[in-house]
């Protein structure tokens, strides 16, 4: 029996939608995106790198499962290696020469440098992946849509269209296929009769949006000022975790201005050991990415404690 | 008290304003508060048109004359039109179902409120946070249906609601539709093909032709007056409830439901003329069955296998279940197949697969190498040229056109216009013009016919016939089915759980049957269609 590779990819995604990035207000969650790629960007240092790098797959894989994370990211691996491999045979900057290859010398600090950018990518790449589902296009949107409701409701509606349109454009080829099925014809004739189909499908999608058109006119679209549902509500959770965020973010960018988790990979390679402001740093920059945990384990035990009383 | 009144008014669109047609010609109506009414009538007879003038938002680009008086605002006035995907716009259903009260810039806390007790009603709560795309063709018209009535509205349009749906999912909404009607009170006005189901709930029928009213008023007796016609104009449209009670009781007030049919013939009126209703009469069901299947399987082996499908197994990319999940089926030549199930149960797919626009992703397809052709579900994206005529002269090559089919069809006059402007019935006659013109051995057809009227129906059945070919049409149609297969196959779970003659097929299913089979179940086995009372009642 053949196994339809589509169906195990769906199976892997088990998301763990009563976490609390899935639950909290949208705007908050991107928040705590913004600041996780905003710390990340501030230290350089291998050792905050490779610690982010963790928590941000470890946080994916919690929110949307192991099976499902890893099947993402294992092309995103691949690439960042090969990126990773490519840095030191190109950029020969640094004092430790490793080896010579082609008679170009392969540095210590280009490797290293290399390295550094594989894990920076990849951490970028897991909070996508994260953001893509617990986030996800919907939230962003309605985010958005306070500030631009038009630009907002446009992009809703492509992005609804564009997989309906990518479908009836499959089907609209199928369909075509079947009227035409002279092997012998010319080439020329071929590309010609390409064209007329694809003249055809305009037509059919200009036909479609002319019935959304009219749909929207019957629901007296643009005749006054839209107002916007609110799906979502601020609580006072929300407004403690985005105020430690911030706080935590604060804090790590004077830390940052002061000096700390930085790193220079082609002065000499820096000492990778972590002075006492470093580990100041990284101290805050743990509980930064702690902190949905927290609040998951906050809610947990609140959430016991009432069933217990009851 | 009124809502909409229409005093001799007639409307013209723009693009016919040099030949100085009509769509809608001298039409006196009025609608009155809360009540139902349904118009039905021929392709292109000017029903859409109508509904669309009802409110000013939709009504076309054109010129109208006489006059058009309304007591409703905008937004008491709300349409649903035929096609759900093109007025669900937004990339989830509560979105869509905000959408009309943010255009109207409802507060906050007044939105909340509406869309609370207006999707309680309906019970579709468990839809809201789902994206558009992945919900059944009847949740989707439920949603729309949903979110037209957030405004509160008075007067409710409806074109052809019921069209794209199977008729288990149909009989829902106009369930919905009655509820709407009769709890709310919100006026119904709706143009519909299928009266079947409709006649039980409507107040009132308008029947339409060439941009006119033929006639208009109480269900019954419009219908009464349809079906004593001597002139098939009116007696196709009739169902076959009320056809098959005119046909019993001449004389008595037509039967609009299956209730009022089974008491009719019950009655002691019926018995003292000696009918032969007597259920003994009636062939027993397992012997029925029994006799059947043997005939047919004498049959089938004289018969010459076209298509072998094998233990078939087929997935979309998108979707984690299998649509086909050990499918196996076999198709004989000159056989007329009729593929039946509830939407999703995978029968375009078979079709597609079958014509190859798919592949199976396990299993074996064997077909002999014939002239196939298949027209989809979606009959406008058959098209792809500027013009009717040229459609038709890619499709006959270098042979001959059938002038005489072409003037049957009512095509000749349609020559000049665009494919995608021809209305829903006469796109399908134009695909199946086409279809017929390449003289295919195996002729596939999804749904030929959703938006034909019945005049439509009885052309395509006979032209389908008379082409010798075989057929394999997916649809919901049970009437057309009945009178139509030489086999019905019904698919459940992604595999065939039915399949065999009509009278077999519908004598034996319960829910999904005929209406005149449901009417008639607990008095005979085997009344399918309109033409076996009259078998029974000599």
């Amino acid at each position: 029996m053949g196994i339809h590779k589509g169906a195990l990819k769906r199976h892997g995604k088990r998301l763990r939608l009563t976490t609390w990035l899935f639950l909290c207000h949208p705007a908050v969650s991107l928040a705590y995106f913004t600041g996780f790629f905003l710390l990340i960007f501030l230290y350089a240092h291998p050792v905050f790198i490779v610690t982010g790098f963790v928590c941000a797959g470890l946080q994916a894989a919690y929110h949307i499962g192991l099976r499902y994370f890893a099947g993402k990211i294992k092309l995103t691996f691949l690439f960042c290696l090969l990126l990773a491999l490519l840095n030191p045979l190109l950029n020969h900057r640094g004092a430790h020469i490793l080896f010579y290859l082609f008679q170009k010398p392969v540095t210590l600090e280009a490797a290293a440098y290399g390295a550094y950018m594989m894990f920076l990518l990849m951490t970028m790449f897991a909070l996508f992946i994260d953001i893509n589902q617990t986030v996800g296009t919907g939230k962003l949107l309605y985010i958005f849509s306070r500030a631009a409701p038009q630009t907002s409701f446009i992009v809703s509606m492509s992005m609804r269209y564009s997989s309906f349109l990518k479908r009836e454009a499959a089907d609209y080829l199928g369909v075509q296929r079947t009227r035409d099925v002279d092997a012998s014809e010319g080439k020329s004739n071929k590309l010609k009769r390409a064209g007329v189909v694809v003249a055809g499908f305009c037509a059919l999608t200009l036909e479609k949006g002319m019935q959304i058109a009219e749909s929207l006119r019957a629901r007296e679209y643009g005749k006054t000022k839209r107002t916007l549902y609110a799906s979502y509500l601020f609580t006072g959770l929300d407004a403690v975790f985005l105020a430690s965020c911030l706080m935590l973010c604060i804090a790590g960018t004077v830390f940052a201005l002061t000096g700390a988790g930085s790193f220079d990979y082609f002065r000499g390679l820096s000492d990778w050991r972590l002075d006492l402001t470093d580990m100041c740093a990284y101290s805050l920059f743990i509980v930064y990415m702690l902190l949905p945990y927290v609040m998951d384990a906050y809610r947990e035990t609140i959430r016991r404690r009432s069933l217990e009383l009851n | 008290m009124s809502l909409i009144e229409f005093h001799d008014f007639s409307f013209q669109y723009a693009q016919n304003a040099q030949s100085g047609e009509s769509a809608v010609k001298n039409i006196s109506l009025t609608v009155n508060e809360g009540e139902f009414l349904v118009v039905c009538g021929r392709s292109g007879s000017g029903k859409s048109t109508l509904l669309r003038c009802m409110k000013e938002e939709t009504t076309p680009a054109g010129r109208s004359t006489g006059s058009f008086v309304t007591a409703l605002s905008s937004s008491e006035t709300a349409v649903v039109f035929q096609d759900p995907d093109t007025q669900l716009v937004c990339s989830t259903v509560i979105e869509d179902m905000a959408f009309y009260m943010e255009n109207l810039g409802y507060t906050r806390e007044n939105m909340r409120h509406t869309m609370a007790e207006t999707v309680g009603f309906f019970g579709i709560e468990s839809l809201l946070h789902r994206d558009p795309n992945d919900l059944s063709g009847g949740q989707k018209q439920m949603v729309v249906l949903c979110a037209a009535l957030m405004t509160n509205p008075r007067l409710l349009l409806l074109d052809e609601p019921v069209s794209q749906l199977d008729p288990i999912a149909s009989k829902s909404l106009l369930d919905t539709l009655v509820r709407i009607n009769r709890e709310l009170g919100v006026a119904i006005v709706m143009t519909e093909h299928r009266l079947d189901d409709c006649i039980a709930v409507a107040d009132k029928l308008a029947v339409m032709e060439d941009g006119k009213i033929l006639c208009m008023g109480e269900t019954g007796s419009i219908l009464k007056r349809m079906v004593s016609d001597n002139d098939d104009s009116g007696r196709l449209f009739v169902p076959e409830i009320p056809k098959a009670s005119h046909y019993i009781a001449p004389k008595a007030r037509v039967c609009l439901t299956g209730k009022e049919l089974r008491s009719l013939v019950l009655s002691n009126d019926i018995e003292n003329h000696g009918l032969c209703f007597e259920k003994e009469n009636s062939p027993k069901k397992e012997n029925l069955s029994k006799e059947n299947l043997q005939k047919e399987n004498l049959q089938k082996e004289e018969m010459k296998k076209l298509i072998k499908l094998k233990n078939i197994f087929f997935a979309y990319d998108e979707s984690p279940d299998f649509v086909l999940r050990n499918l196996f089926l076999n198709i004989y030549k000159g056989e007329r197949i009729c593929l039946m199930g509830g939407n999703g149960s995978g029968k375009t797919t078979l079709l597609k697969l079958i014509c190859k626009i798919i592949r199976p992703l396990s299993g074996t397809l064997h077909m002999e190498k014939l002239g196939l052709a298949y027209m989809p579900q979606d009959v406008k994206s058959y098209f792809r040229f500027e013009t009717v005529k040229e459609e038709i002269d890619h499709n006959r090559g270098g042979g001959e056109t059938d002038e005489k089919l072409l003037e049957e069809m009512g095509l000749s006059k349609l020559l000049q216009r665009h494919p995608l402007d021809l209305s829903g019935g006469e796109a399908g006659k134009l695909a199946l013009y086409c279809l017929l013109l390449k003289k295919p051995r195996l002729i596939l057809m999804d749904e030929p016919t959703k938006g034909m009227d019945p005049y439509g129906k009885r052309l395509l059945a006979g032209y389908l016939k008379a082409s010798g070919a075989t057929v394999i049409c997916a649809t919901h149609d049970l009437e057309f089915a009945a009178g139509f297969a030489t086999r019905c196959v019904m698919l459940f779970d992604g595999s065939v759980s039915i399949s065999s003659n009509p009278a077999e097929f519908f004598g034996r299913n319960h829910y999904y049957t005929t209406a005149l089979s449901r009417a008639m179940r607990p008095l005979f086995n085997n009344i399918i269609t309109f033409e076996d009372v009259k078998k029974l009642w000599i």
